[in-house]
């Protein structure tokens, strides 16, 4: 075989260094390659401990107050091995190295960065959360859901094809309760066109799960958990556009570039993608033997869909400063997004329509700053602003009942729609800001305060409903999250973390009052406030081994259409109270090389939850209502363990098991114990993982290439729609057990600027649900081209990154 | 890098690969058990929220003692439902999305099973016209839509005839409000519509000053008329399919609770019972029950028709009525009222109680003469009773484990 040889040559000069103390010590250095450049922004790492930093512009880095021991230090930098040197403190001495010059043979295209980077930071943290570096990934064709998907606790289950609704699980909790960021701004109310599902790979630079303990910088009244993806934070200039055209005339494209000017610290970023589908995938339903209604063919049919349809385009542009003395960065930005869903079915599959459909565009404009140091050593402050302002529309104007063979027949009344004839408009306004403070006393004390405010305004109108009242006047909610922490890190083997936050909400909005007798029109308002608190704390019982636990006590507040209703459909209940959750997690992690070629991590969590006072609609005759409902107790056992042989081949494995039980005693309206108080609660997955296999090559064909063959498998256990406990088996809805093989082959040239992927997901063909009767697509072909070129701003080498 | 790591490396994938997909092709679990029987059938929606929560079809030979549990029982339906009953044919309604109807009949076992399944666009009112027809209607609620709809399903064979059409707005004569329709009931060649008035899907009114009736021909369903009486407010509630009670002698009694507990705005009118008589299609003049001033204040919840001029009545147990009260149907006592001699005697024995859902849930064991009413008791729980209506006393029977019973049946009476 043909193999590349690139020298690094690792220049490490460990120097006679101050100590703190007499069990302190320091460690400095120099990296360079073997071609003479120095290594910028290489990450160096204290093996097993938490002790990291980077190399500045010449190459330089310094690691302080380290602990007497024996150590590893690895350097890793993009396109290079990672160097690991063995270096010795003893109590009491200054440890003094020579001058080292270590060269070692490589092979550019076989490292995968192993070294502890902000992902693995923040993993080793004292929360309870997974980390995606979702660099690698960035050449398969999968969104942000797809990739969330293969973590353990998460469960995203969606209605169909690309573009379809979905609902985001973490350990069992969903919707509301669960809060999801981009960059540390909450998206929960972006539109449709900026979720998860709409957002490729490619943007994020990586993703963090917080399972139980959502950190005080985040602000947020998450009840269960969050999600904060983070794009691409780095200042480099960079190219990555990609291309993908797959099964059901799927078109996806990305174009991703940064550029910041090396003299004035001027940046700019960008980032534009597309998504569009036909979704015309195969379905098999009951139809009426006479096309309509009647009597059901008991014979299932194969067809088509044929009116589900979705595009979305999202142009995001943020231009600004780094790196000057008053901003490490100042960035203000804008994103424009919208999308276009057509709806092909209502709640199951049953029910099929040929041309209603939804619009959504959304304009954010942002403003980000960040300043380190700012007046003392040690004071951070970051600051985001957001206003978001967009439209969302349902379109139903059809006076045709279709079928599934795309058949209509037309409605009794001409001017109809095929569920209920709707232009209704809504439009949302809001308005977020967030100031995160922090100050390192020194290296054992920080504290941490946080402020979040946060304004919601959604008005509706039906210009072919003129009656319909439902956000006819506008509904304000406003919230104030202060959060404070402190941190205490001793000698980076035992930190903890205690928190406080404080939750204020007020709601407004304006409705018709005494409607029988002397209607009129009155604010109402209704407000509240909630303490939450908590601690987190990890020990390193040994390098490698690392213990964590933590506690909060949280609130999720109730949504200003919880409290006010819709003033058609939906009651109001001014009585209505957050949802409260207590949540307990401890977890394990071990992260091992054995003879520098086989590396092993395994991570092990338990949780506790007891959550009560979750929202539930409840029907009041022909409308509902929002009540405190439910009260659920949470266990659960997610672990995963990985194994890699070199960056030659990996293989790894998840699992997770939540019992989410109904802690409800009294349910209103049920005189007595609840006859299902302790039951599992229904249509939620309990028992779920996935599974990943990968080999790749070097040099194949030609020099500077790469060739990788990848293997996921996703399986999720059988679950009830409803209660498990009751009815006769035989005759229980279930969503069935769903296994899926997904495979994709890539092959990179020019050590990663140029790729092309192809992927086959659904490999067996099998009949996917995540929803009860919403089947989801079956095989399908996807290729993938990408172009992909960065630089560092400083002038350091050029390489991939992948 | 060496050919071997490469080989090593490329068997443990395929390995790994091969042990996933056999280790994960385990069946599911199927652990089918046979379904119950007994000549009675009650659909029994289970406590839980919307979300989590469906109703249950169990059969029983008794409702005088015993238990019912849902635990490993009944055949599970899917979403919220109303049940029917034409014939020896049960029709589980679809009111959500779903639109299919699966259709139960009896064995000789006294086992249910699936007779077949027919599909139908969402329904809001249904009503057996005899053991071979049942009709629906689909009306609109948004306040702008016009037409509501009928469709005659043949039970028997799962058909659905042409849709017919009548405009809601017209019947009110375009006041600003629509027409939503209550009850259906064929006599002869007529049909009588009962009808309320909305807003839109607030279901806020200000007409509630009349009892209101469109007739149709039936089966053709032409539009011939509405008849309006001010002596009462409108008649029958919220998909209740029980304001019209119709004697042997082919008489029909019109039930007007007018109570905000029931679902209306206003509330303010005399609750009480008018009379068309047999072959008219007005009513009678001469004929109003006053059921509100018989019992000295307490308006009608649901009423249910016996034989021999008797029907069961639920009658609420107090006189203010408020906003917050709306749709609760609360605390409703149980009574026999006498439609010819206008006479209301209330049942001992019995509490407090929910009315409906919709309907005054019962069944007539016409082999035994036995009355069992299903008593939904905030304090005492979920029964069945068994009524005497001769000595006015209820008797607890079978205790139910759930939420509410949705319907009960005897199949074969």
């Amino acid at each position: 075989m043909n193999f590349k040889q690139l020298l690094l040559t690792g220049v490490i000069s460990f120097l006679p260094v101050f100590a703190f103390c007499q069990t302190l010590g320091s460690i400095s250095g120099h990296a360079k390659s073997n071609t003479g450049d120095p290594l910028i922004e290489a990450v160096v790492i204290l093996e097993g401990t938490s002790f990291a930093t980077n190399t500045d512009d010449k190459g330089n880095f310094i690691l302080k107050d380290i602990p007497a021991g024996e150590y590893t230090v690895a350097i890793s930098y993009i396109g290079h091995n990672t160097k690991h040197q063995k270096v010795s403190i003893k109590e009491g001495e200054h440890a003094k190295l020579h001058q080292l010059v270590v060269e070692e043979e490589q092979a550019i295209n076989e490292v995968t960065v192993t070294g502890k980077n902000e992902t693995q930071k923040i993993k080793e943290s004292a929360f309870t959360v997974s980390t995606i570096d979702a660099k690698p990934l960035h050449n398969s064709t999968a969104d942000i859901n797809q990739v969330l998907n293969r973590t353990t606790g998460v469960r995203i289950r969606e209605d169909g094809g690309l573009g379809s609704n979905f609902n985001f699980s973490l350990n069992g909790f969903s919707g509301k309760q669960v809060k999801i960021f981009l960059d540390g701004i909450p998206m929960d109310n972006f539109g449709s066109s900026l979720t998860l599902n709409n957002i490729p790979i490619n943007l994020a630079d990586g993703i963090q799960i917080y399972k139980g303990v959502v950190p005080v910088w985040l602000g947020s009244d998450a009840l269960g958990g969050a999600v904060n993806v983070v794009t691409n934070q780095k200042v480099r200039n960079y190219l990555d556009a990609s291309y993908s055209y797959g099964s059901f005339n799927t078109h996806r494209s990305s174009i991703n570039a940064g550029y910041t000017d090396k003299k004035t610290g001027l940046t700019v970023l960008t980032n534009l993608f597309q998504n569009y589908s036909d979704n015309n995938y195969w379905v098999n339903v009951e139809v009426p033997l006479n096309g309509f209604d009647g009597t059901l063919d008991p014979q299932k049919k194969r067809l088509r869909r044929f009116h589900d349809k979705y595009r979305s385009e999202t142009a995001q542009v943020e231009v600004g400063v780094v790196n000057k003395k008053y901003a490490d960065k100042l960035l203000a930005g804008v994103i424009l997004s919208n999308n276009k869903q057509d709806i092909q079915t209502g709640a199951v599959v049953d029910r099929v329509y040929g041309q209603r459909y939804r619009t959504s565009k959304t304009l954010i404009g942002t403003l980000k700053y960040k300043k380190s140091d700012l007046f003392v050593k040690g004071l951070s402050l970051t600051l985001y602003g957001a206003y978001k302002t967009g439209e969302n529309q349902t379109v139903d104007t059809s006076a045709r009942t279709y079928n599934w063979y795309g058949n209509y027949i037309p409605k009794p009344e001409a001017i109809s729609g095929e569920q209920s004839r709707t232009l209704y408009k809504f439009a949302d306004n809001l308005a977020m800001s967030n100031a995160n403070l922090s100050y390192e006393i020194n290296k054992t004390h920080s504290f941490n305060l946080n402020y979040s405010f946060n304004r919601f305004s959604r008005k509706g109108s039906d210009e072919v409903n003129p009656n319909n009242e439902s956000y006819k006047h506008p509904m304000i909610l406003s919230k104030n999250i202060i959060g404070v922490a402190y941190k205490f890190d001793y000698k980076r083997r035992w930190e903890t973390t205690l928190f406080y936050k404080k939750f204020f909400q007020g709601t407004q909005t304006s409705q018709r009052v005494d409607i029988y007798v002397n209607p009129h029109q009155e604010t109402v308002r209704a407000s509240m406030a909630k303490d939450g608190f908590g601690i987190a704390t990890t020990y390193f019982v040994f390098p490698y081994l690392q213990v964590k636990g933590s506690y909060e006590n949280t609130f999720r507040l109730p949504e200003s259409e919880e409290i006010f209703g819709d003033a058609v459909n939906r009651l109001s209940n001014y009585e209505l109270k957050p949802e409260q959750s207590s949540n307990v997690n401890v977890g394990l992690l071990l992260n091992k090389t054995f003879y520098e070629k086989h590396r092993i991590t395994l991570e092990a969590n338990l949780l506790y939850r007891y959550s009560e006072n979750f929202i539930r609609y409840e029907l009041s005759g022909p409308n509902s209502r929002a009540t405190n409902q439910g009260n659920v107790e949470t266990k659960g056992l997610d672990g995963e363990i990985r194994y890699s042989y070199k960056q030659l081949f990996h293989l790894g494995i998840n699992g997770t098991y939540q019992k989410l039980v109904n802690m409800t005693e009294r349910e209103s309206g049920v005189a007595g114990i609840s006859p299902v108080y302790k039951q599992q609660i229904p249509n939620i997955p309990f028992l779920f993982g996935n599974a990943d296999a990968g080999v790749g090559f070097n040099n194949v064909g030609f020099k500077k290439t790469r060739l990788s063959l990848n293997w996921t498998l996703n399986y999720v256990q059988f679950y009830y729609l409803y209660w498990p406990g009751l009815g006769n088996k035989g005759d229980k809805n279930k969503i069935p057990q769903q296994i899926s093989h997904n495979l994709s082959l890539t092959y990179s040239l020019n050590d990663g600027m140029f790729n092309v992927s192809f992927e086959c997901r659904n490999v067996a063909d099998s009949e996917l649900y995540d929803n009860f009767l919403l089947p989801k697509p079956g095989r399908s072909f996807a290729v993938k081209l990408r172009y992909f070129i960065s630089k560092t701003v400083s002038g350091g080498t050029g390489s991939n990154e992948n | 890098m060496e050919k071997s790591s490469i080989k090593l490396s490329l068997w443990m994938m395929i390995t790994a690969v091969t042990i996933a997909s056999v280790s994960c092709k385990k069946s599911d679990e199927e652990a089918t058990t046979p379904s119950d029987s007994g000549k009675f059938v009650l659909a029994v929606r289970a406590a839980g929220s919307a979300s989590e929560t469906t109703d249950y079809i169990v059969q029983q030979d008794t409702l005088s003692t015993g238990t019912i549990s849902l635990n490993g029982r009944g055949i599970e339906q899917r979403g919220f439902r109303f049940y029917s009953k034409a014939g020896n044919k049960l029709m589980s309604i679809t009111y959500t999305d779903d639109n299919k109807v699966p259709v139960y009949t009896q064995d000789e076992n006294l086992r249910l099973k699936v007779a077949g399944q027919f599909s139908i666009p969402r329904l809001h009112m249904y009503s057996t016209i005899d053991d071979n027809t049942m009709l629906g209607m689909n009306i609109p609620r948004n306040g702008t839509a016009e037409l509501a709809t009928f469709y005659k399903i043949n039970v028997n064979t799962m058909s659905v005839a042409a849709p017919v059409t009548t405009n809601v707005f017209d019947l009110t004569n375009r006041n600003g409000e629509q027409a939503y329709f209550s009850s259906l009931v064929v006599r002869g060649d007529k049909l009588f519509a009962p009808f309320f008035q909305i807003k839109n899907s607030s279901f806020a009114s200000t007409h509630e000053d009349s009892a209101y009736i469109a007739i149709y021909s039936y089966p053709g369903l032409v539009f011939e008329k509405v008849i309006r009486d001010n002596r009462t407010g409108p008649i029958g509630v919220y998909a209740g399919d029980n304001g019209i009670l119709k004697t042997e002698n082919g008489d029909l009694y019109t039930i007007s609770t007018t109570a905000i507990s029931s679902g209306y705005s206003i509330g303010t009118e005399s609750s009480g019972i008018l009379k068309i008589k047999d072959g008219e299609t007005e009513f009678d003049n001469s004929y109003f029950f006053n059921v509100q001033s018989v019992t000295g204040g307490y308006k009608l919840a649901h009423a249910a028709y016996l034989g021999n001029g008797k029907a069961l009545a639920q009658i609420y147990s107090f006189t203010d009525h408020v906003a917050g009260d709306k749709w609760s149907e609360r605390s409703v006592k149980l009574a026999v009222i006498d439609l010819y001699n206008e006479t209301v005697d209330y049942i001992s024995g019995v509490p407090l109680h929910t009315g409906g859902p919709s309907k005054l849930h019962h069944i007539k064991d016409e082999e035994t003469g036995k009355l069992y009413v299903k008593i939904n008791s905030p304090d005492e729980g979920l029964y069945i009773y068994e009524v005497d209506i001769v000595n006015k006393t209820g008797t607890r029977g079978t205790k139910i484990e759930g939420a509410n019973v949705m319907g009960m049946f005897k199949m074969k009476n």
